[in-house]
Formats: structure tokens, sequence, C-alpha cells
């Protein structure tokens, strides 16, 4: 292929990605760099690297981040675990299939707002299951510093498992009948079988599945917005500590929310890198 | 003489408005000088009369546009304001169109903020407390009115609003919107309730406080506010501090004087009222929710915002047992001033609009004018002298004192949102059990950072 019809062929998506991601993200690194404040968007003086010193030293920032892995570590491996396990179990389902199916995907087909604040209503005063915890405990259940977390988490299980669960689903129907019947045959039992042919027939998928769970638990904002607002800065994960920061009416700060903004990214492709280089090996490995 | 109900109440209702209008002076001497002085300049005669046109209606008296104009209108809702919508509503009549929306008043806030600080505003029309309104000023994010009020001050009987509350909406003499709602905050409860427990209207927090082990000893809730959002806090500090004879800041250098003795007893005086009187659930009642509450006879007593008075005759949505049972009296007190603020709600214009201003003032005006704020007088407390409505609330005393004895306005000093937004945020976390005096001092920490930030100490 000659220079010219390379650049034919490279040109529109590398301007396309041009304008939308090499020129946001170098205004947003310039930004960083500035006093930007919402009442003033006239001016953005040049502060060098004090931002990133103001957010390294918030405690807010860390009790953020701390809230973020803690959120990502807990609802990456259950959301896959429970996807998994309702995957196998609808495997096995001839009967109303599609109507399990439809059930299950539900909480993943409501718009992330509504079912959270559908959720938020179980537990708020006079929601069902503050009642019923109520009732249990005998002690009025209303939601404050010490749960909104748990609550948290617990929503976004609930809202994300059946992303994990119909991508696993799909992948186990590609998975040959010969195969387990195969395994069967040699006397392997529904665990043998599960581990030495149905888990690493869904190897990739599973990959794919871990890869966009966890870029999605790490940005998570909607939810944990409407769940925790500005009541509960103790669940704040960073992209809602970098709006806090960053668009409040008074104390808008917009070149530290840039500054948030570029330690999120760094953050996400420490996270990422390893998965990606593992990737890109066994990509390499199969190629040669 | 026993004066009729009706007529009891219209005397009240023009009581309030003349004891709102000496409550509402500003605190700020300098502040009033400048007012006067650009007030002055301003009110210079008006050459040109305004030109003979077709009105649209009776219900909005305002010349029908030659061109469609739309408008979006945002702002936060309450029973008067949802009136108020009612009326904008019917200027539409006058070739407009109104897309009116309302978030809860925190979101509201924000999403006026980045849209009006964008420098080409997508609001026609922003509403809001005085409060929010002189924020909005001192930012230069609002289009000043003097001009236009001049124009159809006779008009429209716009001397008919006091100058106190055209006051509450001015910075430095420009005056940035039509007062139409005057507000505050006052005791709420429930005479069979406190009768049955032989109980008397507390006259202080530590009153109040006092009586919560009976009262929920009784069955009922123990004295209760609206504790849920960071705002509500603040509104309420501010109300106790208020009491105690304290500024939050000074409002010439806006130096904080909040974390003081004084200041630390208020946040005090605010646990107790969470520990001893609220339990668990207060930080779960919004002011719909405190409001529903006291109509079904789950509280019996409580600060709650004036407006909310007319609510409690509303035979839909109160109970039977509580109809016509709750009454009201004057906001408590810390000291010798009560716990009450003075506000003002009013529409606004963002400054840069691409909407001629005079066409929204015109809406504005057709909202609020005499017959709209009979209308409105229905729902609470309106601006305009004499105005009155035979079936409004029947809180007339309680709200006149609150007002005239209570802590006044918000103050308008450029960092005073900042203190606002800062104390809010460290207050709520006594729901969670944070001290009180450590709150205070991450308030004041945080907003002579942020206030120092953004150079508006002195």
């Amino acid at each position: 292929m000659n220079r010219r019809a390379f650049a034919s062929f490279v040109l529109p998506s590398v301007s396309v990605m041009t304008f939308l991601m090499v020129i946001p993200l170098a205004t947003t690194v310039w930004l960083s760099l500035t006093g930007l404040i919402l009442r003033d968007l006239d001016s953005a003086p040049f502060v060098g690297l004090q931002n990133y010193r103001e957010v390294l030293t918030d405690p807010a920032f860390w009790s953020a981040t701390r809230f973020t892995l803690v959120f990502v570590g807990v609802t990456v491996p259950a959301e896959m675990l429970l996807g998994m396990v309702f995957a196998l179990l609808l495997d096995r389902v001839r009967r109303f299939r599609s109507i399990y199916l439809a059930a299950i995907l539900l909480p993943f087909i409501v718009t992330p707002v509504v079912g959270t604040l559908l959720f938020r209503n179980l537990f708020s005063r006079g929601g069902l299951l503050s009642w019923v915890i109520e009732v249990i405990s005998g002690e009025p259940f209303v939601v404050d510093g010490s749960n909104v977390r748990f609550l948290i988490i617990l929503h976004a299980i609930w809202h994300v498992t059946p992303f994990a669960f119909v991508a696993i689903f799909a992948g186990l129907q590609t998975l040959p009948e010969e195969r387990l019947e195969a395994a069967s045959m040699d006397g392997a039992r529904f665990w043998d079988s599960f581990v030495h042919v149905t888990l690493p027939h869904l190897k990739s998928v599973l990959f794919f599945v871990a890869i966009i769970s966890i870029m999605d638990s790490y940005r998570v904002f909607d939810s944990v917005f409407v769940f925790a607002g500005n009541r509960f800065d103790n669940s704040h994960t960073l992209s809602v500590y970098n709006s806090v920061v960053a668009l409040d009416a008074m104390i808008g700060r917009l070149g530290k929310g840039h500054a948030i903004a570029i330690l999120t990214i760094v953050g996400i492709f420490a996270a990422l890198i390893p998965f990606l280089v593992r990737s890109y090996k066994e990509q390499v490995a199969e190629r040669t | 003489m026993k004066l009729s109900s009706r007529k009891g109440r219209a005397l009240a209702a023009l009581a309030a408005c003349a004891l709102i209008v000496g409550a509402c002076g500003s605190d700020d001497d300098a502040a009033e000088e400048a007012t006067e002085e650009a007030t002055e300049e301003t009110a210079a005669p008006v050459e040109e009369a305004a030109p003979e046109v077709v009105l649209a209606s009776d219900d909005c008296a305002i010349p029908v546009s030659e061109e469609a104009v739309s408008i979006d209108v945002m702002g936060w809702e309450f029973p008067i304001v949802t009136q108020y919508a009612t009326e904008l509503k019917e200027c539409e009549a006058a070739n407009y169109s109104f897309n009116i929306q309302f978030l809860d008043s925190k979101e509201a806030k924000n999403q006026i903020n980045l849209d009006l600080e964008t420098g080409a505003p997508s609001f026609e029309m922003v509403q809001g407390s005085n409060q929010f309104i002189v924020e909005l000023a001192n930012k230069g994010l609002l289009f000043p009115l003097n001009d236009l009020i001049d124009k159809y001050r006779d008009q429209f009987g716009l001397d008919k609003i006091p100058q106190g509350m055209w006051d509450l909406v001015s910075v430095d003499g420009k005056i940035y919107s039509i007062p139409m709602v005057a507000n505050t905050q006052h005791l709420f409860y429930n005479e069979d309730a406190l009768n049955k427990l032989g109980l008397s209207v507390p006259k202080t927090y530590e009153e109040a406080i006092a009586m919560c082990p009976k009262l929920i000893e009784g069955g009922y809730a123990g004295f209760q506010m609206m504790l849920s959002a960071d705002w509500a806090w603040q509104i309420e500090y501010d109300n106790v501090l208020g009491s105690l004879g304290v500024k939050p800041i000074n409002n010439t250098t806006g130096q904080p004087n909040f974390n003081s003795a004084e200041g630390v007893k208020a946040a005090q005086i605010l646990s107790d009222i969470v520990s001893k009187c609220g339990g668990k659930t207060i930080g779960s009642y919004s002011t719909d929710d405190v409001q529903n509450a006291f109509q079904t006879g789950e509280y019996v007593l409580g600060h709650l915002w004036a407006s909310r008075a007319a609510s409690m005759d509303d035979a839909e949505a109160t109970t039977p047992e509580v109809l016509g049972k709750i009454k009201f009296a004057p906001a408590l007190t810390g000291g010798s001033i009560l716990g009450a603020p003075a506000y003002v709600d009013g529409y606004a214009i963002p400054a840069n609009g691409t909407l001629d201003p005079e066409k929204v003032f015109l809406a504005m005006l057709g909202a609020t004018d005499e017959e709209s704020q009979m209308a409105a007088a229905k729902f609470g407390g309106v601006t305009r002298s004499g105005i009155s409505n035979p079936e409004g609330p029947r809180n007339g005393e309680a709200l006149n004192v609150s007002t005239s004895q209570g802590r006044g306005a918000d103050q308008t000093h450029p960092a005073a949102g900042i203190y606002r937004a800062e104390i809010g945020k460290a207050l709520i976390k006594i729901l969670d059990g944070a001290s009180p005096a450590k709150v205070i001092a991450e308030a004041e920490a945080a907003y002579l950072k942020e206030a120092k930030a953004q150079n508006l100490l002195s």
C-alpha cells in the first residue's frame, strides 16, 4: 500500500480522534494548570501544579479514591459472579426462558437515574425495604452516613449484574454441547466441567466483561450522585468529587476539577494497563 | 369587638406587609446609602410615556407581542410559586409561550448558575429568593431592572411594593427582581396535642428542646424542623445564630464571626434538636415531608416556612383530625431576637440573554400584578401593600412578629454565598454524629480558604 492510499484510510479516523480526544485532553491538561473558577470564566491564570498539590493533599480526594477502589473491588467481582450464576442457571432452563431472561435484564434496561431513584425509595422512610428492616429490627431505618456506601454498592450490583449475565449467557450459547457431553462421559462432574470446559471457553467473554465493568465502576457518577448527592460526602466517588469541586454554584473550581480529571485518567490507565498488556500478549501469541 | 375571620386575615396580611417592610431593611448602612444614592440616580422622570397598546387580557394585562416570544423559566417550587407560574402561563394570551421548569432548590440553583456562567444563558427568566438573586447579581449574571421599573412603575403600580422589599433584591442600587413572595419561618403547633400533654407553646429553643421527651413519651415526634439538606442547615443555623445576636460574617470585610462561642452554641442547639427531638429520621424529611407530617398529625411542634401555612387548611391534604388544629406562633429565639429570616422571592432576567429584556420584564409584570398577587395571597405572603385574599392562611400574626423581630435578611457580601455553601456542608455532618465545635471550625477553615482564593476578603 502506498503512502497516499495509507493516508486516505488513516486520516479520517486520525482527524476524528484528534478532534474528539486529543484536543479535549490537551485542553484538560492545560486547564488543570490554571486557576479557572466558575464565577470568572474570562480569566484563567497559570498556577502551575498548584491544583495537583491541592488535590493530592485534600482528604476528600483520598476518601473518594478509597471509596472508588472499594466500589470497583466489590462490585466487579460480585457482578461477574452473580452474572455467571444466573447465566448457568438459565442455561439449564428450557421453559419460559425468555420470561426469566427479561426479568433478569430488567434492572439494566431501566434508565440509571430512574433505577437509582426506585432503589433509593425502597430504603427511604416509608419505603418497602426500610419498613421490612424496621419490622425485623424494631428500629426505624434511614439512609445515613453509616449505611449509604453499602446501599450504593448494593444498587450497583443490582443494576449491572444483568450486563455480566447477558454477556456470559451469550458466551454459553456458543459452547458446543458435544464438549460437555464428552466431559460427562469421561466422568466429569458439574464442577469439573465448569472449571475445565466452560470457564476456558468463556475466558475472552469474561475478560471483556471485566474490562468494561472496571471502567464503568471506576467512572460511576449518576447513581452515586442521585443516592448520596451533597448529603454524604463520605460516599463520593472520584467522579462525584470532581463534579462537587468543579461545579458547585459558589465555589466552582474548574481548574482543580480538571486536575482531578487528569488524575482520574491516570488512575484508570494504571488499573487497566496490566489487563491490556496481557491481552495484547495473548493475541500476539495466538497469531504466532 | 371581634372581627370576622376574613376581615381579620385581610388586616393581618396588611400588617404583615408593613412589618416585613420594616424588617427587610438592610443591616448594612453603607449598602443602604449606596442603594439610596443609586435610586436617586435612576429615579429620574421618564420622558417617554408607554405607547397605547392592546392588552392581552384582564388576567395578564400586558401588550400583545407582535412576534411570538418563547421564555424558558427555571426555579424551585412551593405552593405560592406554583400559583405565580399559573399567572405566568396566563400571559400566553399575549403571544408568549413559557417552558417552566422546577427542580429542588439546590439543583435549580446549580442549573441556573451553570447556565448563566456560560455568558450565553438559555434561560430567559429565573426564579429565586433574594439570597440567590443577590448572589447572582454579585457575580454580574443578572440584568438590572431599574430603567424598566421606572418605565412601567405607574402603569403596573410598582410603588405598592415597599422599598424595603426592593432593597432585598438590590445590589449597589441596581434592582434585579420584582419581589412577589414575602416569606419567613415560624412555629407551627398542633394545639390539641400540646393541650393533651399539658404543654404550653415554647418561646425559646431551649424550651422546645426540653419539651421533646414529653412529646415523644406522648407518642408524637419531638420538636422538628427541616434538616435533610445542607442549605436547610445553613438557614436554620443562621436563624439560631441570628437569634443570639450574631451575623455569620462581617458584611463589610467578609471576615467570619461564626467560629465563636455563639456560633458553637447555635450549632449545639441544632445538634440537640437532632439528638433529643428529631431522632434518626429527622435527616430524611424534606420541606414537603415536614408539611405533610403536620397535615397528618405525625408532627405536632416545629419550625416551618410561613409559605406552608395555607396548606394546613387544605382539606384534601390534611387529615380531618388535624384540619384547623394547626396553630401558628412566632419563631423561637435563643436570646432577644427571633430565629426567623426575612425572605422575598421573585423572577429575574439573566444578563446577556438573546431575548429583548423588556419582553421578559413585561411577562414578569403580567404574572406579578395586583390581580396575580391577589390570587397568590391565597397561598402565602405577597409583596404589594393592600393585597389580601379572604381564603389566605391564618398565620398573619406569627408571620408579622417573626419578620419584624427576626434576624432579618441574609447577608449580601460577595463572600456570603461561599459561607452559606461551606457552613451547610459542614453542619449536615452533625446528622452523622460530628461534634458541633469541630464542624464549625472546619467550616471556618474552608470558608477562609475559598474566600481568600477568590479575593473576596478585606
